[in-house]
């Protein structure tokens, strides 16, 4: 008897030996058992506008509790919060916060959600699963924000608690996802349809990558996919990336290239396209797709000006989709 | 036996494909060949990946006790039956 487990957790299918952890890190063979080590010990705790994960159809507006542990189960070479989703948890300061306790805090601080997010929540899933599970007995939503590499069955227990996510989607191309992510496209694509299909809001994230994956093709490629599997309605948020931790011999990605995203994309038929982690004329607005009015104005994370009324516009009373404060979703 | 029949595979593919890599869509007109490669293989290797990794399992025991990483059991992972 070898006492080593497979951990079926998310697509890497790490087989573990006693004394190895996963490639998420956080996950280790403890004597035959798999024990997670970062269960109730989050190195990031912070109150956020729903508009930083970023969730523009989702509460506008609101303060989101947010929380991460280190471990990511990828290694993209331009993470932005590196120094936590690539450490080991034995590396870093992490608080004692038990489920209980985040939901207390949470309440505390006024939040109408709870956000996990900065790293991976999928590889601290029983922790998620637990919080959020709390959560939605004390009538505070959650959000995922992921890079949806997860396996379909934990995926399902955990989008039964889930009410809106932001996924990010890196690249249509597979190759990009192993050479530059280690990992691969299609289950972060099952994992989106699968939480439409679960009922959670969606947004989509694609951080655009001078000279990797900025190519206008792959743009449409990756706009067309989200046209035809989750619909005009899903908001799609292109990013822009900053010189960091592997690939700080590239630039910023030039804002030409974020607006010729966003126009590409809408010109491809996805009513709702943002430009993220840059200032650009429209690219943080939200508008009618209909009558084209201003709906939601935002400067930065904060909001300026809502003329959504009821969840339809104000100006011409079309349905407008998400989740707005106080109603239900509205596709 | 293994490398001459994939480097047979990989020149009678390239001999045979039309060449026009769809990299916009992240397909290939060799993902069929790859695919048949790893499924000859049978390789479960993942070196794109991160690796997989030996802890210091003194410290983490130590860190276990003070209480400064949990020892939360884990789900959703299965033991190897080694037979």
């Amino acid at each position: 008897m070898s006492n080593s487990v497979q951990c079926v957790l998310c697509p890497h299918l790490c087989t573990l030996a006693p004394g190895e952890r996963g490639r998420c890190s956080v996950r280790l063979n403890l004597g035959g058992e798999l024990i997670s080590l970062v269960y109730g010990r989050p190195v990031a705790v912070n109150n956020d506008p729903v508009e930083k994960k970023p969730l523009f159809h989702f509460m506008p507006g609101t303060d989101v509790f947010s929380i991460a542990t280190a471990g990511c189960n990828l290694k993209c070479e331009f993470c932005q919060n590196w120094e936590i989703s690539q450490a080991l948890p034995e590396d870093v300061t992490s608080y004692d916060m038990p489920p209980e306790a985040v939901i207390e805090n949470a309440l505390a601080y006024g939040c109408e959600a709870i956000a996990y997010t900065y790293t991976e929540p999928a590889v601290y899933f029983e922790y998620t699963r637990d919080c959020a599970r709390l959560a939605r007995e004390a009538g505070i939503k959650n959000i995922l924000v992921t890079a949806g590499y997860i396996n379909r069955g934990p995926l399902s227990e955990l989008a039964e608690y889930i009410d809106a996510a932001n996924v990010d989607l890196k690249s249509m191309s597979d190759a990009y996802y192993r050479n530059i992510c280690g990992g691969t496209l299609q289950p972060v694509l099952d994992t989106i349809i699968h939480l439409k299909e679960s009922g959670t809001w969606v947004e989509i994230t694609n951080l655009i990558v001078p000279t990797l994956n900025d190519d206008p093709d792959e743009v449409d490629a990756l706009a067309r996919w989200v046209l035809d599997n989750t619909g005009e309605d899903t908001p799609l948020h292109f990013s822009r990336f900053f010189p960091m931790y592997r690939l700080t011999n590239l630039p910023p990605t030039p804002l030409d290239t974020l607006q010729g995203a966003r126009e590409r994309a809408m010109d491809i038929g996805i009513n709702y396209v943002y430009v993220g982690n840059a200032v650009t004329p429209e690219g943080m607005q939200t508008k009618c797709p209909e009558c084209g009015e201003t709906l939601i104005a935002r400067h930065g994370y904060m909001i300026t000006e809502n003329n959504i009324l009821n969840g339809n516009c104000g100006n011409c009373s079309a349905p407008i989709a998400g989740v707005w404060n106080g109603m239900e979703e509205q596709q | 036996m293994k490398t001459v029949l994939l480097t047979v595979l990989l020149l009678a593919g390239l001999a045979f494909s039309e060449g026009d890599e769809a990299l916009s869509t992240g397909e290939s007109t060799y993902t069929g060949l790859f695919d048949l490669i790893m499924e000859l293989t049978g390789s479960t290797d993942r070196s794109w990946a991160k690796p997989i990794e030996n802890a210091d399992m003194d410290r983490i025991i130590e860190l276990i006790e003070n209480g400064l990483v949990s020892c939360h059991k884990a789900e959703w992972y299965a033991v190897v039956d080694d037979e």
